[in-house]
């Protein structure tokens, strides 16, 4: 009995799958790699690649979770590929910078398009890939180095400063932290006290932090590697009754981090913005997908620095409501673009000296 | 060692000890419960949308916090009875009510979790007696009621029972479905109240309030002296072994042990204190 269940339940799902590849004419089909949706800024990635999908009468799209696994990101993408074929077209924040090999492999052999976004293994590069259509990530080095900036500006150049590092080994982290110490060495008055891995866990941060507030008595600022470390360093703060007097500041643009610039108790975010990433991301591949081709395919994006002065302004645009893009003008949300990975890092280098 | 500093290591073990305690008990029985973090997860982040918040218009109050421990409650109740009725290992079937509970706080906060805005839960973040937080006092009495429960009544025998020999304590007539069952709601019930305790301290009703809580509780409990393989262990092994893992991270921090060491560091002081711990004799079976 169990094993005919077992049968018709795989039957079932055989038959069903087929029988969505059988519609087909001129409609393309775009398939929406996360990680997750039970992060704000993964939804909020979700949502750009729906909302550039609506805005086209011959797009359908399917939200594809990978919840950080490399096989499962290729499994699903292989899936999709054998429903739609070559009308398949693809926009992936990957599971890992390592898996973006394999998904340039797998779509160049099925002929499909593929924007991927933050991470990229080495020496993959876009424009030896017919499939490969671009590459768009965030500077996080100029974030870091953005945030800590306008800390140390707040903190009148000079102080002490604790530093929260996100998850060990990965780019953004290691990028943010770059950016961070580019600008401490641009402030002599201002003084690195301790540094500590919380690996993106509030959590984490807030151990940290209160640890700081009773070893050290004179920190002045709290530089975080993104908003949810942040926000669990001002937890920490409101316990002594010292959040607004000692500085904080995050990255990303979740909406509590809004709401804590809001209040005095943070002092800025950068808005990563997961609709332009996605969105912008999806419509590249859409026009490479139509015969389109692009000779700078290594695209930084427009990020925005959040303080006390804007913050009402961008809340209401990315929290409260969503942004309105034009997703065919592609040259939007370029901030700089390089031919190749190779010059995108020297580029970087340059800025990290 | 200063007294702010002893003051922040108890302010930040109400959770774990919370977890740990309940956990105590499925170890105990030679069972393990993976879903403490997704049930913890879940309580916090539907409390966080039941109070005053950012997210919506909700003003349950204390309300706010009982419904989703009763929903926590049940998770363990259905947890304990697939595991018994169906004989599907924990190590399964824990992990699967666990990714359940986790994607339905998901669903529920809809990928934005809300910030809990109650003045009450504020007031209890701050609040503290004998420069102890409210919250880890919380823990203690929670800690206290079971340690009562494992050594003071039939219940606390029955799992030494089971966990030193199943099938004996099945012949000596203990109902054993039935204690499996209450082991795995009162873990969840400790799941429950470790995400309202989290909740309190962070404000952020997100899922992430559980990830990589447990298996620092379950490294706890093996310092201490728990067996996983059922029948050893106690609740002093579990005060024990939790203030000596939360004393280790709060050291590796203060002598500024160099951020890129810290994780080789301190799984290798891990597998020193275990060994230092663990007693070996004829019955100890490490699987």
């Amino acid at each position: 009995m169990k094993k005919i269940l077992a049968l018709v339940m795989v039957l079932v799902m055989v038959v069903s799958s087929c029988s969505f590849a059988a519609d087909s004419g001129k409609k393309w089909h775009l398939g929406i790699l996360v990680h997750s949706l039970d992060n704000e800024f993964w939804a909020q990635e979700a949502n750009g690649g729906i909302l550039f999908a609506n805005s086209k009468d011959d797009v359908d799209y399917q939200i594809l979770a990978t919840e950080g696994d490399d096989n499962r990101e290729i499994q699903a993408i292989r899936d999709f590929i054998a429903q739609y074929g070559d009308s398949a077209i693809f926009v992936t924040d990957p599971a890992s910078k390592a898996n973006t090999a394999n998904i340039i492999e797998v779509c160049e052999e099925a002929g499909c398009k593929v924007t991927i976004l933050w991470h990229h293994a080495d020496e993959l590069e876009p424009s030896e890939w017919k499939s490969f259509v671009v590459h768009l990530s965030p500077d996080d080095i100029l974030a870091g180095y953005n945030t800590a900036k306008t800390l140390f500006e707040k903190m009148g150049g000079k102080g002490k400063v604790c530093a929260l590092y996100g998850t060990q080994g990965e780019d953004s982290a290691a990028n943010r932290y770059a950016g961070f110490l580019k600008a401490l060495a641009e402030y002599p008055g201002i003084k690195l006290v301790d540094m500590q891995v919380a690996s993106w866990s509030q959590d984490q941060a807030m151990t940290f932090t209160q640890t700081w507030l009773s070893t050290y008595n004179d920190i002045d600022a709290i530089w975080s590697a993104n908003d949810t470390m942040a926000l669990g360093a001002v937890e920490a703060l409101k316990l002594d009754k010292k959040n607004g007097k000692i500085l904080v500041c995050g990255c990303d643009g979740i909406a509590a981090a809004y709401e804590a610039i809001e209040a005095g108790d943070m002092t800025c975010t950068i808005a990563n913005n997961g609709y332009l990433l996605m969105g912008y991301g999806a419509s590249y591949a859409y026009q490479a997908a139509k015969g389109a081709t692009f000779d700078k395919p290594v695209i930084k994006t427009k990020a925005e620095l959040i303080t006390a002065d804007n913050v009402k302004e961008y809340k209401a645009m990315f929290i409260d409501g969503m942004p309105k893009y034009d997703y065919d003008n592609l040259s939007y949300c370029v901030v700089a673009g390089y031919a190749t990975f190779a010059d995108a890092e020297k580029a970087e280098n340059a800025e990290k000296k | 060692m200063t007294m702010r500093n002893l003051s922040n290591i108890l302010g930040q073990m109400a959770v774990p000890l919370t977890l740990a305690t309940g956990l105590t008990f499925v170890l105990l029985i030679g069972r393990i419960d993976l879903s403490v973090e997704g049930v913890m997860g879940l309580v916090g982040s539907s409390i966080a949308l039941l109070v005053l918040n950012s997210r919506n218009a909700n003003d349950y109050g204390v309300l706010g916090v009982i419904i989703p421990i009763i929903v926590g409650l049940i998770f363990g109740l259905i947890t304990g009875i697939l595991h018994v009725k169906l004989r599907i290992a924990t190590f399964i079937i824990t992990y699967a009510t666990g990714t359940i509970a986790a994607g339905i706080a998901v669903l529920l906060y809809h990928s934005q979790p809300a910030t809990a805005k109650a003045q009450w839960i504020i007031d209890a973040s701050q609040a503290s007696f004998l420069n102890i937080p409210l919250i880890t006092w919380i823990a203690i009495l929670f800690f206290a009621v079971c340690c009562i429960i494992l050594n003071y009544t039939a219940f606390g025998r029955a799992v030494y029972a089971i966990g030193d020999n199943e099938a004996a304590a099945k012949a000596s007539g203990i109902n054993v479905t039935k204690v499996t069952i209450q082991v795995f709601v009162l873990s969840s019930f400790a799941a429950s109240l470790a995400g309202v305790l989290a909740l309190i301290r962070l404000k952020l009703g997100q899922v992430s309030l559980g990830t990589d809580q447990m298996f620092p509780c379950i490294t706890a409990l093996v310092v201490g002296g728990t067996s996983l393989a059922g029948g050893k262990g106690g609740m002093l092994q579990t005060m024990v072994g939790t203030l000596i893992y939360m004393e280790l991270l709060n050291f590796l921090t203060i002598i500024q042990v160099p951020a890129d060491y810290k994780k080789a560091i301190l799984g290798i002081i891990i597998i020193v204190a275990v060994a230092l711990t663990l007693t070996r004799d004829r019955k100890t079976i490490a699987k």
